[in-house]
Order: C-alpha cells, then structure tokens, then sequence
C-alpha cells in the first residue's frame, strides 16, 4: 500500500514538473517571440510615409518638393480568403488577380507579414481612387492611402544634380535594414537624393489598429510623420536654366546648322571660386526624374536605357575628357613658375613647331583663312592665340614632369572632394614614370609638347576644369566644390551647415597671375579665339577671362571647350562648357559660355544697356548678336521656373514652365554659313584654335 | 459527532479551493465581461451563473459532508441505476442536447460530470470490499461493472470524459490492489487495440469508432502547423496567449488573445491560457502551486485514510484533479490532446464546479472521519 502511494505521489510531482518546465518555456524562454507573435496577429499598421526633404536654390527658390499621390494596399490574410473581394479589386484597378496573388505571394528572401498592409498600386488615377473609395464598404482589407510622393516640378531641370529615387531593392534592403528601411521604402538612387538620403527621408509615420477576429479595427495609435530636412543648394535657379537651355539650344543648333552634326552631349559647370559653390551643374542628355516616381513604362525604360549616350551619366563629375587648349594656362603657370619664360620673351609660329614641325602643328596652319601662321608672339600672345608652338617650346623648357606638377597642384588627377554621387572620376595626369609603369614605353620628347597643349593622355573632369580656373581667378585658393550650403529641419531650424572648405593654396604670385590672366582676357577680345562669341558683351564693365579648347578626340569628332571667370577684377563665376564632338571651342562652346555669364551678370547688363540706350532701354532684345543664332533672352526672367509655386500638385500633373524646349522641337530654320571659325578636323597631333 | 466532522475538516484544502474558486471568478469576469454576445449587456452576468453554481455546490457539498462514504448496499444499486438512467437518458435525442460535437446536456446539466464522482463511490465500495483482485479473470466483474457507464459516455461521444474515467478506474485498481504490471498489461493492451483500429482503418477501411476530426482534434498539438486555421488553431492561440504574458502578464483583464476573439472557448476550455497571459509566470505558477497543494493534501488523506474504502475513493477523487488539471493545463500549454476538459474551479460551467466541491467534501469527510478514537 505504502509503496503504491509513494509511486502516486512522484507521478504527481513529475506532472507539475513537466508543466512547470513547459510553462517556463514558453512564458520566459519565447516569452518575447510569443509576445511579438500575439501583437502581429492583432495590430496593423498603415504606413504614413514621410514627405521628403525641400531642395531649395540658393535664393530660396523651391525646385524640387512633394505632392500627393494614392497608393492601394491590402491585408494578404484579409484578400486571399475572401475572393469576391480580390475579383472587385482586380476589376476596379484593372488588372489580374493573378498579378495581384503574385504580389502577395509569401517569398522567402522579402518576409512579407499576411497580416500587415502590403500595396499593390502605387499612384492610382483619381477616377480609380474614387471608384475605390466607393466600394470601401465591399473591399475590407483594402486602403487606399494618401502618400507624398518627390516631385520635380520642372521636369529634366537639373536632372543629374538631383538625381533620382525609386522603390528600395532586395540588396538594399539587406544592407539598410537596421537602419529602419523597409519593402516598399523610398531611397535615393543617385544625385543628392542618394547623397544626402539620411537627411531626405525623414521618419515614416503611421497609424496602429488593434484588429479583431472579424477584421474589425481600433485605432491604438497615429504617429505623425517626420518630413524629411530640406537642402538649401548653392545653385542658382537661374543660372542652371540658362545653362541648360543654352547648351540644349547649341546642340541643336551644330546637329542642324554645322558640320558637327555627331554633337549630342555636354556638361556645364558653375562655380564660384571663392567658396567652391557650385552655381549650375549641367549634363546632357538628361532624363525627367519623376518618371522613376511611378511605374515605369517598358517604352519609358527602352528610351533610358537604351540610349547610348546614356542619359542617366552625369558629365560633369564623370566623364573624362582631353582639355585641350583650356590646359595651356598651367603650361604658361609652370613655365613662369620655373622662371623659365618672362615677358620679354619672343617665340616665333610659322604654322608648325620649330623642333617637332609637322608632329606637332599650331591650329592656325589649316585655318582656311588668315596667314596661317601667328608670327612674332609673347608669351601673352600665346595664350591670346592659343598657339601650339609656343606651348610646345615652353615645354621642352620646362619638362613634362613639371608640367604634371604643376597640373596635379592645381588639383587634376584626383576628384575634387565634392560630397556627391554618383562619385567622381579621378581624370588622369600622365607625365614619364605614368608611361614608363603603364605603357611599358618610354616618354618621347614630342609628348611633352602634347601635354603642354592639354592633350596626350591627359583628362579632367568638367568640375576639376572649373576648379583649376576657379584656382587662377582666386589668386591660387582652392575650394572644395559643393553643392548644399545648409540643412535645415521642417521647422527652419538648422541642422547642418556647411562651411567653405579651403583644401589648397598655390598662393600665385600677383605678377605670374597677371600675364595669365591678361592672356586670358586677350582670349575673349578682339583678335582673340573667342572674340567670336563674346563680340558685343559688356567686357568693360564686367572683364572676362577665358580659354576655349578644342580637344581631339579620335575617332570622334573635336569636343568644343571653354572654360572663363569673371569678372576678372573680382571673380564670382567660373563656367566649364564642354560639347562632346562640338566642333570647336571658339564657335561650339563660348557661345554657351557667353549665355551662362549673361544670365549671371542679367542685372548689370541691363543696367549697362540701360544706361548705353537710354532712349530705348529695351532689355529684351539681345544687344550682342550672337552669331548663327537668335535673339536669346538666357533665363527668361518673367517666367523663371523659380517664380511658379511648385511645391504640391494634388492632380499629379507636371507643371507647365520647363526651362527648356526639347531640341526637336526647334524649327530647322537653313543656315548655310559655317561657324566663322573654321575648325582643323585633322586628327593626327594636338592641332587646336 | 456533526460538530467533530467540522472540527476536524482540512482547512488547508478548503482555503486552496477558495482561492481557486475566487480566481475563476476573476478570470471568468475577465474573459466574458466584454463578450457581449455572452452577456447580453451585463458584464457580470457570466460571473453570476458561475457564482450560483458554486452556492449550490456548497450545500450540496454541506450536506454530502454529513454522509458517510461508506454506502449501504442498496445505495449502491441505487446510485449505479441512477447513474446509468442519467447517461442513457443524455443519449435520447430530444432529452439530450449537442454541443461542441458531443450529445452530453441534460436540462442543463453534464450527467458525465456527476458520473464520475458516482463511480468513484462505487468502484470505491466495490474495490474495497472485494476479496481477491490478484487474477485478471477478478477483474472482469470491476471491468464490466466500469465499462457499462463508460461504453455510455463514449457513445455521447465524449472522449476526453472518457479518459478521464479511464485514468481514474486505473489508478483505483491500483490502489485496491491490482499488481502495478498488470494495470501496464492493461494499458498496454488497451494501447494495441486502438493501434489495431487505426492500423486496420488506414489499410483495411474499416470503421472507426471516434470521428475524423476528434482524431484531429486529439492530434493535432503535436503539430499545429499541419492545419494552422483548422485544428491547429486553437493549440496555436493558446499558445501564444501563455507565451505572450512572458514573466509578469500583460496585467488583469489586459489579455488580448482572448477579448479579440483569437483564442476560443477562453472562459471554459481556455482560460488558463487567458490567466497565463494576463498574469505571466507569475500568476501561473501560484495557481499551479494551489493545484499541487490540493492534489498533495488529497494523496495524504487517501494514505491516512481510516478504512480501504475511504483510501481508495480518495485516491480515485485525487486522481480525477490530477488528470483534469494535467489535461487541461496540457492542451493550453500545447503539450496534450484537445479535450473538452475543463480546469477545475477556474473554468467556466456549473455541473462541474457543483461536481468539484462536491468531490472536495467527500475527500474532506474521508479526511475528517480518519481518527479511528473519534467514532
């Protein structure tokens, strides 16, 4: 009997045991696991999705902003098992069930929760969002929500600074999500939506409901979204405009008014040299960035994608091209620096190189007018001229070693430091150790002289062109280029602030700045290469300094360069233009350079006209003539993109001011004259104007 | 001597009740007060029937405190009439109700529920008073005399009864003396054969004799993933609404497995999953602690018993706690079958909370009769 009761007694203690144990299991082990399991199955959570940060100008102007736009969601659990709701939903928004299924379809690398709000349609059509809304009552599980979505409001306008954003994808994903990103999140892809992303996006908010077995919901919570922090960019509205219409506008106008009718590519850059800002950023071909807003059409990507001057390429930070004659203001800065040339200097220019002769001819030997030598010139006039042989004799002064010193002083060979992406190209400064390590080839003496005309295998980018004239025009101080001056919070507060960066100092001795400078200013004058574009422009009042450059490009045809500051007395500009396969740097890119200084300079030259013709005081006419082209107000002061309201657009249409025609709709009007300086289209040596 | 019954009551077992009982109250206030369909308004009219249920238990169970557990034997015939009149009559459609897939109501009441206090005064007297139990041809009389009621009650059909039953008749005979290899002979036996069935109805089609979905039902927390929405449900829910009170609960009346309909049958069935949830580790564990008290005192009382008789219905009113509270607390925490079993004094429903106190007085006469000096 005893000893039945004592086995009774621990069969009793075991079965506590066991469930103790399993209670503590559960309770404490998955206390946490069961807890969360508890609260997926009874809360849904609507995203409210944060408006992102303002880019604003530099005068306040808003260019990119938000506006509303209706996304559809649904419950999975909540669809899948009531299929006369999934059939209504597929009707109304026009597409299969299957699509829809596929959607939400459980897949093992993106965990999607058949109990959370999973969207099915993004920027649904107001009709449809009314249909919808309609038959709410039918549709259970189903929201449809209001969502800021980026807007551009001048479409293409400054397409490749901004960048664009897009739908967070799998590998992201896996790389931010301790970061708080999420399927279906936003995320800048490139430009300053990816490079300032962290401050864009703002906090997602959202509303909590505690749901029932029924489906019937509470609200537990409304948490408020956080807009993302607004850029308060250093372009100017204004100048970006003019900048991009003019070098739409002259592209059109070399495809159907010139021999260089392969021109279809450029890059502009502004900058002001004395904090680095950059004032425009320029590329073409561009792409309008709303367009990765929505869904994207195969048409849409076809024309993307398949383009093979690849729009989405920013030109300005990354492409790599011979600077030409824009160069030869090192070769003269090094030779001057080297005291191995003074003014009183004579060189002599018969067309050809007095050592390298026809391995090395000046530009002017197949001009098809003039004399087709420069004669007796100074080292000034060699700048003015842009003669090769003078550059070619300052080298085998100097050396191409020190040439590559002096040209990696003012900051080539390596990016600039602008916080941007996508990031930039180094370029490449070769001098001999580059060709003895890289080509397994000694350097020839003739690559010297090709260096000096800014040729070879040298490359810069269009941003470190304009830094090395910011560089002249600032007495020798280089700043790292940038693009935010601030960040700001919602509420106005500043959370960020960037200061100028001065990252070097060549400290150029006032003389050695004057003779570059005076061969410059000779460059834009009469009898200069780009006396062309710049006739008629106000050069007393407002002096420019420029370098035009005409960088060969073999097999291609000649990209057309320039590069100037102004004014020269007090610089606040420096412009880079460059048209790929343009031709020439005096008729196929000053010209831009021209329009982009007007913009700058629109007040002062008005007030300049003004007080020339007092009489008319008609601003609106353009007083220089630009030849080959029309009349051109640059920016169009009175509808200037900047002066419309863009920040929200309910109805999801694109607002109407673009900066900029779309080049075929230029009317081909037959201009049978070439550009008034005739280009050498041989291709063998450094031949340039 | 009616005064010495109540001097000599274990007050330890009576106050592990109560506290039980107020708990239930608690716990059933707690599930059905927002359950408007269940109370029509009145928050507490759940919590009201349950209390008129445990007024009635206490005078029934008063009153049985006075009467010796050992039965005459024409109270014996009697109770086993009555007994087997009660399941027969729960069978008849028209008397007998439905729910929850089992004919088991009569006029409100569970006759199965007091047929297993009935029974266990029987078997007692009967076991008792048997001489010799060694052969297994003895046990063919107990066996019949058990299997009547418990054929009946597996017609209804009411598995998880039956077990209960089952369990209680085991650990009766053991007690009464049957060799412990032979109630593992039993078992065993009793194991093959329904191996046997099922074996013989996956390969040969024939019939079984429980339905497809109480096998489900039974097996389905094994593996709940098997049919999440179906019969895996419940085990999942409940799970979830222990796990999810973590160490000290969400707070009282703060569960949401329940309230939100998630977790069924969370005033009856379910409501230690409710209690785990809403008071965590914590409230569970002292609940436990108070069933293990009761079950502890019940062991000592059938050792110290005064006769055999008393010592053996002891034994089988212990054994029907424990296997209530092992089922019951089992399936909440997903480690035993899906019966319809509920938890003694915490559940909801009022034949067995008449039937646990009543249960709780004859164990407390045994108790209270065991000095020999005394009568």
């Amino acid at each position: 009997m005893e000893h039945k009761f004592k086995f009774l007694a621990g069969l009793v203690t075991i079965i506590f045991g066991m469930l103790l144990i399993r209670m503590w299991f559960l309770q404490i082990m998955e206390g946490a696991t069961n807890m969360v399991k508890s609260r997926e199955i009874q809360t849904r959570t609507i995203k409210i999705n944060a408006p992102r940060g303002i880019f604003y100008d530099r005068s306040g102007n808003i260019l990119a902003a938000s506006r509303i736009s209706h996304n559809v969601s649904v419950v999975p659990n909540d669809i899948v098992k009531r299929p006369e709701v999934l059939a209504l939903l597929s009707r109304i928004l026009k597409v299969s069930e299957e699509s829809i299924k596929e959607k939400l379809k459980p897949d093992p690398k993106r965990f999607i929760s058949p109990y959370q709000y999973i969207p099915i349609a993004k920027d649904v059509d107001p009709v449809t969002v009314i249909k919808l809304l309609e038959a709410k009552l039918d549709l259970p599980g189903v929201e449809v929500d209001e969502v800021p979505v980026r807007s551009y409001p001048f479409g293409g306008f400054a397409c490749h600074l901004f960048g664009f954003i897009r739908e967070i994808n799998e590998q992201e994903l896996n790389q931010l999500r301790d970061k708080g990103y999420r399927l279906g999140d936003i995320i800048g892809k490139a430009g300053l939506e990816r490079t300032y992303e962290q401050y864009l996006r703002g906090v997602d908010g959202g509303k909590d409901f505690e749901v029932d077995i029924y489906g019937r919901q509470s609200l537990l919570a409304h948490r408020e979204p956080v807009p993302g922090d607004n850029l308060r960019l250093t372009i100017d509205q204004k100048v970006q405009a003019a900048a991009e219409k003019a070098l739409q506008e002259q592209i059109a106008f070399l495809q159907k008014n010139s021999r260089w009718r392969k021109a279809a590519s450029g890059a502009i850059i502004a900058m002001d040299p004395r904090n680095g800002n950059i004032l425009a950023m320029v590329s073409e071909p561009g792409f309008d960035p709303n367009i990765f807003v929505g869904v994207i059409s195969q048409e849409m990507a076809e024309k993307l994608y398949k383009n093979k001057l690849n729009p989405t390429l920013n030109r300005a930070v990354q492409g790599e091209f011979a600077p030409g004659s824009t160069f030869k203001p090192i070769t003269v800065y090094s030779a001057l620096m080297e005291n191995k040339v003074t003014l009183t200097d004579r060189f002599f220019c018969n067309g050809y190189d007095s050592v390298w002769g026809k391995k090395l001819p000046c530009w002017v030997a197949r001009s098809s007018t003039g004399s087709k030598q420069h004669g007796v010139e100074t080292v000034v006039d060699g700048l003015k001229n842009s003669c090769n042989a003078v550059m070619a004799e300052l080298s085998r002064r100097v050396g191409a070693d020190t040439i590559a010193k002096y040209a990696r002083l003012f900051g080539l060979g390596r990016p600039t430091g602008l916080n941007f992406y996508p990031t930039e190209s180094y370029g490449l400064v070769p001098d001999t150790d580059w060709k003895r390590q890289n080509k397994k080839e000694p350097w020839y003496p003739v690559e010297s002289g090709q260096l000096a005309i800014g040729q070879n295998a040298l490359t810069v980018t269009p941003l470190q062109l304009a830094q090395v004239y910011a560089a002249i025009a600032n007495n020798g101080k280089i700043f790292q280029p940038r693009l935010v001056s601030t960040i700001t919070k919602p509420s106005g507060e500043v959370s960020v602030r960037f200061k100028p960066q001065l990252i070097g100092n060549l400290k150029i001795n006032p003389a050695v700045k004057d003779i570059i400078q005076q061969g410059l200013q000779e460059v834009v004058d009469i009898g200069g290469t780009a006396y062309g574009a710049f006739r008629g422009f106000p050069l007393k009042e407002i002096p420019v300094a420029g370098k035009t450059g005409t960088a060969q490009n073999p097999p291609h045809d000649d990209n057309a360069i320039f590069a100037c500051y102004a004014p020269t007395d007090k610089p606040e500009i420096v412009v880079v233009v460059l048209i790929e396969q343009g031709g020439s740097g005096s008729s196929g890119a000053a010209p831009v350079g021209r329009k982009i200084l007007e913009a700058y300079f629109e007040n002062q030259i008005q007030k300049i006209t003004a007080a020339k013709n007092p009489s008319t005081g008609d601003t609106k006419k353009n007083p220089t003539g630009t030849p080959g082209q029309g009349n051109v107000n640059p920016t169009g002061s009175n509808n200037s993109p900047g002066a419309t309201q863009p920040a929200v657009e309910t109805n999801g249409a694109k607002p109407t001011p673009k900066p900029t025609p779309k080049p075929d709709e230029v009317k081909p009007t037959p201009v049978p004259a070439a550009p008034e300086e005739p280009v050498s289209p041989v291709p063998e040596a450094g031949g340039d104007q | 001597m009616d005064r010495r019954i109540l001097k000599n009551l274990d007050y330890t077992i009576i106050a592990v009740v109560s506290i039980l009982i107020l708990i239930g109250l608690l716990m059933v206030y707690s599930t059905t007060r927002d359950n408007v369909a269940l109370t029509g308004g009145n928050q507490f009219k759940v919590v009201e029937r349950q209390l008129l249920s445990v007024a009635i238990g206490l005078v029934f169970g008063f009153l049985l405190l006075f009467m010796d557990y050992r039965i005459s034997d024409r109270m014996f015939q009697l109770l086993y009439v009555v007994n087997i009149i009660l399941l027969i009559l729960v069978l008849i459609p028209g008397l007998g109700s439905w729910r929850n897939g089992a004919r088991s109501w009569l006029f409100g009441f569970q006759p199965s529920e007091f047929s297993k206090l009935m029974m266990i005064i029987i078997m007692g007297k009967y076991l008792s008073e048997k001489e010799n139990l060694n052969s297994f041809l003895s046990l063919f009389f107990p066996f019949l005399l058990f299997g009547i009621p418990l054929s009946l009650i597996l017609l209804q059909p009411d598995v998880g009864t039956a077990m209960v039953f089952i369990f209680i008749f085991l650990t009766m005979l053991y007690v009464a003396g049957v060799p412990g290899w032979k109630i593992t002979t039993i078992v065993m036996v009793g194991v093959a054969a329904i191996s046997i069935m099922f074996l013989a109805h996956h390969f040969l089609g024939t019939p079984l004799l429980i339905k497809e979905y109480q096998v489900n039902r039974l097996t389905s927390f094994i593996d709940p993933k098997r049919d999440p929405r179906g019969s895996g449900w419940n085990v999942n829910q409940a799970v979830i609404a222990v796990g999810s009170g973590q160490f000290f609960g969400k707070g009282l009346f703060r569960g949401t497995q329940g309230r939100l309909g998630y977790l069924p049958e969370n005033y009856t069935d379910f409501i230690f999953a409710v209690l785990c949830e809403e008071t965590g580790f914590v409230g569970s564990f002292i609940v436990l602690f108070l069933y293990f008290t009761l079950v502890w005192r019940g062991l000592r009382i059938a050792v110290q018993a005064k006769d055999k008789t008393g010592s053996v219905i002891a034994t089988g009113i212990v054994a029907m706690f424990l296997f209530h509270i092992m089922e019951n607390i089992g399936m909440n925490i997903g480690i035993m079958p899906i019966t319809g079993i509920p938890l003694p004094f915490l559940s909801y429903g009022g034949s067995a909370m008449i039937m646990n106190i009543a249960a709780i007085s004859v164990l407390s006469g045994i108790w209270a009769r065991h000095q020999k000096i005394m009568f």
